[in-house]
């Protein structure tokens, strides 16, 4: 009874309650479009590094003398593919840390920050979001992505290079002797941000160029199935890897990594990392960033609370005379309390909802708009652009959350309206 | 018949056992007087070093740098004089190891031989004199005119993994001067050039006066002609002036860098 009395006074009442749904609809607005880009630029680090440091989650062998190898890359994966579940995909790589790598084209030249020999056949399918200027990573795939490389768009723009030109490698190997390769551009992928500075070729012609065997690793990349707990594989893959050979405790970042190599090592040493571990640091940004838009969020909620509470005082003033009435019809003061609630609760809702969908829009016009001139916004755009996701989990809490904070606005002008004597009520010129 | 031509093959084969070790021992001593002609074991060396680079289509550089030299000990010290922006900036290298001091945050960098100089083709090893004999074999020698030079033409392999360029083909006059210098990577490609066309007489060895160092990867095409990265060194007021030890130290660096 009292739903659909609060429906139809939230109905015959709308131009009063306007600018409250409007205020309401905005900042849910807001909300919607903080969380779905942030969580659209979470979305496109991680995605770009898992291509950038070996999958969802890496396994790097260290050797005593500080080097990055694993000597027996079969047998890792042999016992990860036998024991361990929720793997979609696993594959072997060799990446160049020495950051003395360098490409030459047309009298330029740009420093590599590493270079990523890859298995392409294996990992094509996790490859495909990279998004590519011109090229395609279908041209590294086979016997095609002999002699190739990737690039990225910062390094090609440097370069003045473009898909189909011959340009020169340069690197040492291990022992620190020059080595070069003529190489042709496969693919330009969009990247302008850190991830930019890397090159990405076939495992076996990185490891030719060192002088190791053409299967040899440094690093094997695992990604796990969609919706998989990655702390909990992570986990799982110690267990079964720690059975065969020296692990290190799953490291949870990258300052982890280096306490547990100064110690010096005996023997060759597996070091697994997640994802989250590698960009800690990356997270530990947008985290503080979401908190600061997030506290923003809660002074502008305040504001709209108060306002709510101000307008409702008005609300209830200016139908004083309608609340004389139903309480001398006999309804109670709780019942009159749960009504102006309910009211505030029904508006919050259709607001909200109304909000999330200009957010949505808001996102999308975001999403529309090219960043790339923004150095700064390179890591957490596409080629520019912004992602966004909407989770559902998140939206329903913020819904909860503004209904909340709605109803405890109103309830203080309800809890007042609920005290009005009716005889007073009605003896009032409104 | 039988008999006469293995007579003859034996001969020939006697013959080449002959000439071929004395051939590869000539070039290995041609090798190492080479190495003792540009070194200075009983002194120290000091000079000023002028390295001028030029990209593909012109834009130029320019850098001075004092030298301070004991190849007894494998030291040197390097003062960068201009550009004034890394005016006070040096190199200390010591043994194997090399430091980059910075006169601004006053901190001391590891960093590498192989290297580049201020970004040019000219590299930080390359302030150290030649050690070809021990750290190369022969593959080859032949004889070549370069231009008003008679050289003897070597085609080097390294002989262990520590150098950088695993081959290098030496053009050497008459003089034991090395005039001209082709360093290769490890696939084989031409990397850099360098020809060191006039050098000058300190005692009884040799500094050069100028290189001129062509950089074989960065190159363009311009108006239909290749311009590659050239780098031009040189250097002036040499002196074999014996320097305290306190030259090649991190304290010394620190004071003359402000």
């Amino acid at each position: 009874m009292i739903f659909f009395l609060a429906l139809r006074n939230l109905v015959l009442q709308r131009k009063r309650y306007a600018v409250i749904g409007i205020a309401v609809a905005l900042g849910f607005a807001l909300i919607t479009i903080i969380s779905g880009a942030t969580a659209g630029a979470l979305g496109t680090v991680r995605d770009k590094a898992a291509r950038y440091f070996a999958g969802h989650i890496s396994i790097t062998g260290y050797t005593p003398d500080r080097a990055q190898r694993i000597s027996d890359p079969d047998r890792l994966i042999d016992v990860l593919h036998r024991t361990v579940g929720g793997i979609r995909t696993i594959s072997r790589r060799t990446v160049y840390y020495r950051q003395d790598a360098k490409l030459f084209f047309g009298g330029e030249s740009i420093r590599q920050r590493r270079l990523v020999g890859i298995d392409f056949d294996s990992e094509s399918q996790e490859l495909r979001g990279m998004k590519f200027q011109s090229g395609s990573l279908d041209a590294m795939l086979g016997d095609g992505g002999i002699e190739g490389i990737l690039v990225s768009q910062t390094a090609a723009d440097l370069l003045r290079a473009k898909v189909g030109d011959s340009i020169e490698l340069f690197l040492t190997t291990d022992t620190g002797q020059y080595n070069t390769a003529t190489l042709v551009i496969k693919g330009i992928f969009q990247e302008t941000s850190l991830f930019g500075f890397a090159g990405y070729l076939r495992n076996q012609d990185l490891n030719a160029l060192l002088g190791r065997p053409a299967d040899a690793a440094t690093d094997i990349a695992v990604y796990g199935r969609n919706g998989v707990d990655l702390v909990r594989l992570a986990q799982d893959m110690h267990a079964a890897l720690s059975a065969e050979m020296a692990v290190f405790p799953v490291l949870s970042s990258k300052s982890d990594r280096s306490d547990a190599l100064s110690s010096g090592l005996q023997e060759e040493t597996m070091a697994i990392m997640t994802l989250d571990a590698h960009l800690a640091q990356i997270t530990d940004i947008l985290d503080a960033f979401t908190a600061i838009s997030y506290f923003v969020l809660l002074v502008f909620v305040l504001i709209v609370m108060v306002g709510i509470l101000n307008t409702y005082r008005v609300l209830v003033y200016e139908r004083t005379r309608e609340i004389g009435t139903m309480r001398a019809l006999g309804m109670k003061r709780p019942s009159v309390i749960a009504l102006f609630v309910c009211e505030a609760a029904m508006l919050a809702v259709a607001a909200s909802v109304i909000g999330l969908v200009v957010g949505i829009a808001g996102l999308w016009i975001l999403g529309s708009i090219n960043f790339g001139a923004i150095a700064a916004a390179a890591m957490f755009t596409n080629a520019g652009h912004l992602g966004f996701f909407v989770d559902g989990s998140a939206t329903a809490l913020n819904l909860l959350a503004m209904i909340v904070a709605v109803m405890i606005a109103a309830y203080g002008p309800a809890r007042n309206a609920g005290a009005i004597k009716p005889a007073d009520a009605m003896r009032t010129n409104s | 018949m039988k008999k006469t031509y293995t007579l003859a093959m034996l001969s020939m084969m006697l013959a080449a056992m002959t000439v071929w070790p004395q051939g590869m021992t000539s070039g290995t001593s041609l090798l190492k007087r080479v190495d003792s002609l540009v070194s200075f074991v009983d002194t120290d060396v000091s000079a000023e070093y002028r390295i001028d680079k030029r990209d593909p289509g012109g834009s130029t550089s320019t850098t001075v740098a004092a030298m301070f030299r004991r190849d007894r000990t494998n030291q040197f010290l390097i003062l960068i004089l201009e550009p004034i922006a890394d005016k006070g900036k040096g190199y200390l290298k010591e043994g194997d190891n090399l430091w980059l001091y910075d006169p601004v945050s006053k901190s001391f960098t590891f960093t590498s031989a192989k290297e580049r100089f201020q970004n040019s083709s000219f590299r930080n090893s390359d302030f150290n004199r030649f050690n070809f004999s021990e750290d190369y074999r022969i593959s080859s020698t032949t004889r070549e005119q370069l231009g008003k030079f008679d050289c003897s033409v070597l085609d080097l392999s390294a002989n262990n993994d520590r150098v950088s360029f695993p081959r290098v083909k030496l053009w050497i006059s008459e003089e034991g001067l090395v005039r001209k210098m082709e360093d290769y990577s490890l696939s084989g490609q031409l990397m850099r050039t360098t020809a060191i066309p006039s050098y000058q007489k300190l005692g009884d060895r040799w500094l050069p006066l100028t290189m001129v160092i062509i950089d074989n990867l960065k190159f363009r095409t311009i108006a239909g002609k290749i311009e590659y990265e050239r780098t031009t060194v040189t250097v002036s007021k040499p002196s074999l002036k014996r320097l305290p030890d306190s030259t090649y130290t991190k304290e010394y660096l620190e004071k003359v860098s402000r």
